[in-house]
């Protein structure tokens, strides 16, 4: 528990200035592929020089799309038609030369266009900001700027005021949940959301109010367009803002659910709105533009939306770039934990900002995609391991629930000193982990890790305004090698998945197979430890033969043949070893089944012994006296288990018709507790020996039955000294065993001499041998 | 004596702008209803007496509040504070331009000040002052809303009667602003109407929607018959900014004098609550402004006003002896019938040194509970609130 809890500890920097990443990645993406495909869109009228990622109109995102839906203006709409008209019009004919080097033509005069631009934009930009506002006046006069801001401001408080009427109603509630203690991961997690909830309500009331009494008046178009905007981007914000309180709970370390420490949990929260509201500002503004840009001829508006368009992005990056640094230095609190830290690690500021400057240069010169796809990329790896940092923490926290007094004590602690909470923390861990944890945290990473290369893969598509669904329609090389990629990337990641979590959970259950101890009949366990190795074989085989079939359908080889030819084979196949198959099914439904255990002593048909092995095919038995043998499980129909729970044994005693039935009965009863009293036997007797009393008479005798219930194969030792303890009680309370004899009747009334006297009793001995059955003694072992 | 004096100049207050908000959301109904309801909602406030009273209420509450930040210890304050404060002292800079051009408008211009007439001005002459003017709107009913609230939190009937309440406080400005807006959009509409009419023939009909901008407050050209002179106009400028800067000054002066009078405080205090939670900072803060600052949840529900004693706390050690109690702090503990260990922590300002305390109430407090015997009560004998008290 403790070195699982360590590795969080020390890169809890790292997790968490990552944490910031992953919002960071987002906007930056979203800006700049919106304010991009814009100044494309408005540069592409001039220039009527167009891109194949005119077409704006992919669902990217939910903020993207509600971005869209504004500029649903008629107008807009129209030109961007047109735009995507012209567009359309040089793009067949490259689909069907669809090569490599077409492409790459494509991006460097893309790259070509966009300079020129830049390098007027230079020389002009001195001139922008005017030029601007003069076309900001012409569109809009200052009254009816001012009237847009009333409007606005209007909106706002009764959006405020109705979220405020909400709040009022669950206040208590809310804070309830605040200021209560959860233990358990669960609970911490339910309170999470249950206020993330509560705040999500909020903004939904107040998207209601403000939106809603936006939409009670007329408005011009222009005006309409802006103040939703306005409204929109207030509302995404405080969407982001619920968001990331809820996931850092800055205020509430016993609801937070990242490993982070209130400072730098209130550090990352701020960062993530300062670039929340650059990049919607940012978003805000480029749209402002578009809008009032539109119905203006020429290039120098364009210019002058490109201009803007790269200041602002440039705050953008100088503010990623400065978070990153920030969040950086709050994570370096400890020397020692420097000369722990390796690789990645080590470098991430590093690394995470020259992401950002080239993402970025590669945004000025108008390579969109590249751009996209190195962020995508190079995000990949650090989100990755984040995602699985936060997985172990949330398992080692799930693991310990912690005593509200240890939560308060670590609570109180970090006001006073980070650091000191921090080795409370790791030492409080010192219980455990559990096995089952340690699998599901594998598989768990495995999942995160699967659908990040996914979302990942999407974003790739999207970037590139590639439609996923329709690529098997294009033939260009690049897009065929783009779905190989993908579907073998997804083939593989898939069966990945399966094995690890089917291997995982195999691997669990064969180590909890503890073999039985010497003399020990086996439990349950023993037939797991028997099929699991097989089922894991048979998994991976398939698995494998699934991925390259898959792989090989990807690639264009036609695998109905082989399919065919395997299926053929398999027939063949199948049929030679119809007997073989039918053992080794019927010997999983047997197994199944718990029909025996290795061990255990069975009859099958007419064949006794223990059982030995078991293999996939048969069934090996030793026989007590030393044969063994060798059963296939297609030939078994029914089956004796001789080991089960326990055995019944019964014993009989002839006595002469005068023996006294009580005293029988008494010492019997004194002969039971003394065999369970025995220390080797004893524990084994379920029921001692017990009289059954007279069970039948016979000719010359009484025969008198006695039982008792024991273990099995302890029977045989507890009958041996049953039989001896009875024969001496009898012996010493003068009960004698009946013989067979025979009494003959002898008529005459002479007195026999010694001659005939034995001719007689010959006689009778014959007699009573021939009425004897002759049976074998019985085969035990 | 200073509390109810706020109070009182507060409510007289918040009736006003409560029936001049009501007014004005009558032009959700229509335009023109807000003038003809005018005279009704605003009779008792043009008289001498309605106005001198208004006036008085106003100033005095001014002053009060001067002296609340001068004894400010801290400006760190929860949400609730922050908005109330914040937005207290915005209003006189945000709403005397309102004021002053309408008493200028009245008595040296001698223009009756309509509401079409203000609505063309708000909206099209000069909407800044439109915008002005949305703003007092929402920062005077803020402030004006949390002071009541605060009051009434502690009446035992309140917890009831608050559910219905909560839609009416929220749906006065809301109808008034929504009255502004359709008055304004009224005002436009006349306005387009008037130019046309103009512009097709040269004599227009002088209706009150006038199309020369009538603008009493500073630059524009004069309108009516009067025929003020530009000096008039200087000097009605000049003393609408003469005076917001003086009030700039006053507060600047109070907050100077207020950082003079915390300079002398020095040291830290450490306190150490009754479940383990342990904070450290600066002296010359309330016990509850130091729970606040360091995020630690403390019940106060009339928020720091002495007025409630939910925020009361067990001495349970102290390295120093603290401050006697004050006169409020004094009252407070006298109602409660607290033992000689407990102090109110919204009054009480520890030393240097390390205190450790025991919050005798639950933060997570409610109104309804502190009046249904208090579950939350730890202490059972002196749980007692003052609830009416004061």
């Amino acid at each position: 528990m403790a070195q699982a809890f360590s590795p969080i500890t020390r890169c809890t920097g790292f997790v968490s200035s990552l944490i910031v990443l992953v919002f960071m990645a987002g906007f930056l993406l979203l800006s700049v592929q919106l304010s991009s495909a814009q100044s494309e869109a408005t540069s592409g009228a001039a220039t009527s020089e167009t891109s194949p990622s005119l077409d704006i109109s992919q669902p990217g995102s939910q903020e993207l799309r509600d971005l869209l839906r504004l500029l649903d203006n008629p107008e807009i709409r129209k030109w961007l038609e047109e735009g995507a008209r012209e567009a359309a019009g040089p793009l067949p004919a490259t689909a069907d030369a669809g090569s490599w080097r077409d492409d790459l033509q494509r991006l460097t005069e893309t790259m070509h266009n966009r300079l020129t631009v830049l390098n007027a934009l230079w020389s002009n930009i001195s001139a922008a900001p005017q030029m601007i506002a003069d076309a900001w006046q012409s569109q809009l006069s200052n009254t009816e700027t001012l009237q847009t801001v009333i409007y606005a401001v209007i909106f706002l408080f009764i959006g405020a005021a109705i979220e405020w009427l909400y709040n009022q109603y669950i206040k208590y509630r809310a804070m309830q949940i605040e200021f209560a203690n959860p233990h358990t991961l669960g609970a911490k997690a339910r309170s999470m959301l249950s206020l993330y909830a509560y705040s999500m309500g909020s903004v939904l009331f107040f998207a209601v109010g403000s939106i809603g009494a936006f939409l009670g008046f007329e408005w011009s178009p222009l005006i309409k367009g802006i103040v939703l905007d306005f409204l929109i981007l207030v509302l995404i914000l405080r969407i982001v803002y619920a968001t990331s309180k809820a996931l850092f709970a800055p205020r509430l370390p016993q609801m937070r659910l990242v490993p982070l420490k209130r400072r730098r949990a209130s550090k990352a929260h701020r960062w993530v709105m300062i670039l929340a509201f650059a990049a919607g500002l940012s978003v805000f503004i480029s749209s402002l533009f578009a809008r009032s840009f539109v119905l203006m001829e020429g290039t120098v508006p364009s210019q002058a939306a490109l201009s803007v368009a790269v200041l602002l992005n440039s705050i953008l990056t100088v503010l990623f770039l400065a978070a990153i640094w920030s969040m950086a230095s709050s994570a370096q609190v400890r020397p020692q934990d420097q000369v722990r830290r390796r690789g990645l690690s080590n470098h991430w500021p590093t690394y995470l900002s020259m992401l950002a400057v080239i993402s970025f240069f590669l945004w000025l010169i108008d390579a969109g995609g590249l751009m996209g796809t190195v962020l995508v990329l190079g995000l990949l790896l650090p989100v990755m391991k984040l995602t699985g940092a936060w997985i172990n923490y949330l398992f080692d926290l799930g693991s310990r629930p912690l005593s509200g007094q240890s939560t308060a004590l670590v609570a109180g602690l970090e006001v006073v000193n980070d650091a000191t909470s921090e080795t409370v923390a790791s030492s409080m861990a010192e219980e455990p982990a559990s096995h089952s944890n340690l699998i599901y945290r594998s598989v768990c990473r495995r999942i995160a890790r699967f659908v990040l290369i996914i979302l990942s893969g999407l974003a790739l598509a999207w970037v590139w305004g590639i439609n996923l669904f329709d690529l098997s329609g294009e033939k260009t090389f690049s897009g065929t090698l783009f779905d190989i990629l993908v579907n073998t990337l997804f083939a593989v990641l898939l069966a990945d998945l399966t094995w690890h979590w089917a291997k995982s959970t195999i691997d669990r259950r064969l180590a909890e197979y503890v073999p039985p101890a010497d003399g020990h009949a086996p439990g349950p366990e023993a037939r797991m430890a028997t099929l699991l190795p097989l089922l894991r074989i048979i998994l991976m085989v398939t698995l494998m033969m699934v991925v390259a079939l898959s792989i090989l359908t990807s690639l264009g080889v036609n695998i109905g043949p082989l399919l065919a030819g395997a299926g053929v084979l398999g027939i063949a196949v199948g049929f030679g070893t119809q007997a073989l198959v039918r053992d080794v099914v019927s010997g999983i439904f047997f197994l199944i089944d718990d029909a025996f255990r290795i061990g255990e002593y069975i009859e099958i048909e007419n064949l006794r012994g223990t059982v030995e092995s078991i293999s996939i095919r048969s069934l090996r038995v030793r026989h007590h006296r030393g044969m063994v043998h060798t059963i296939p499980f297609g030939e078994l129909k029914s089956l004796t288990n001789y080991s089960r729970d326990w055995v019944i044994m019964k014993l009989e005693f002839r006595v002469p018709f005068d023996t006294d039935l009580a005293l029988v009965k008494k010492l019997v009863k004194k002969i039971g507790v003394e065999l369970q009293e025995n220390e080797i036997y004893g524990k084994s007797i379920l029921q001692t020996l017990k009289s059954q009393g007279v069970r039948r008479m016979e000719e010359f005798n009484m025969v008198v039955g006695v039982k008792f219930m024991a273990k099995p194969g302890e029977q045989w030792l507890i009958r041996r000294d049953a039989y001896q303890k009875v024969r001496d009680a009898f012996s010493a309370n003068g009960i004698l065993f009946a013989e067979r004899n025979v009494k003959v009747e002898v008529l005459s009334n002479q007195p026999m001499d010694e001659a005939t006297r034995q001719a007689v009793v010959g006689a009778a001995q014959n007699a009573v041998e021939r009425n004897v059955p002759k049976t074998p003694p019985p085969d035990e072992p | 004596m200073e509390r109810n004096l706020r109070i009182v100049s507060g409510l007289i207050l918040y009736l006003f702008v409560v029936g001049h908000l009501l007014n004005l959301a009558l032009g959700v109904i229509s335009a023109g209803l807000i003038d003809e309801a005018r005279p009704i909602f605003m009779y008792l406030w043009t008289s001498r007496i309605g106005s001198l009273v208004l006036m008085t209420s106003f100033l005095v509450h001014m002053v009060l509040g001067f002296r609340t930040l001068y004894l400010r210890n801290t400006l760190n304050l929860p949400p609730y504070d922050l908005a109330q404060f914040a937005s207290g002292f915005l209003i006189p800079p945000l709403l005397f331009p309102h004021v002053w051009g309408i008493v200028s408008m009245e008595d040296i211009l001698h223009i009756t000040p309509t509401y079409p007439r203000l609505m063309q001005l708000f909206w099209i002459d000069s909407p800044l002052e439109g915008l002005r003017q949305v703003l007092v709107v929402v920062v005077v009913w803020i402030h004006g809303s949390i002071g009541i609230f605060t009051w009434l939190n502690l009446k035992p009937w309140w917890s009831r009667v608050a559910p219905m309440v909560y839609p009416l406080i929220v749906m006065v400005p809301v109808l008034a602003l929504l009255g502004f807006v359709e008055g304004g959009n009224q005002a436009i509409r006349d306005y387009e109407a008037a130019i046309n009419s103009e512009a097709s023939q040269p004599q227009a009909g002088n209706d009150g929607y006038s199309a020369e901008p009538a603008n009493p407050y500073g630059q524009a050209a004069p309108a009516e018959s009067a025929q003020p002179t530009a000096a008039t106009y200087e000097f009605i400028y000049k003393v609408k900014w003469w005076s917001i800067l003086a009030y700039l000054a006053a507060l600047a002066g109070v907050l100077v004098a207020r950082a003079i009078r915390l300079s002398g405080k020095s040291g830290n205090v450490e306190i150490t609550y009754e479940d383990g939670t342990r904070i450290s900072a600066p002296v010359g803060h309330t016990f509850l402004e130091l729970s606040h600052l360091n995020h630690v949840p403390h019940a106060n529900l009339c928020r720091g006003r002495g007025r409630c004693g939910t925020c009361r706390v067990r001495i349970l050690a102290a390295s120093a002896p603290l401050p006697e109690p004050n006169s409020v702090e004094q009252t407070a503990l006298k109602i409660t019938r607290s033992g000689p260990d407990v102090r109110l922590a919204c009054q009480c300002v520890p030393g240097a040194g390390t205190i450790e305390i025991e919050r005798l109430f639950e933060a997570g407090l409610s109104h309804r509970e502190l009046h249904d015997g208090h579950p939350e009560t730890k202490e059972a004998p002196s749980g007692q609130t003052i609830g009416e008290g004061v």
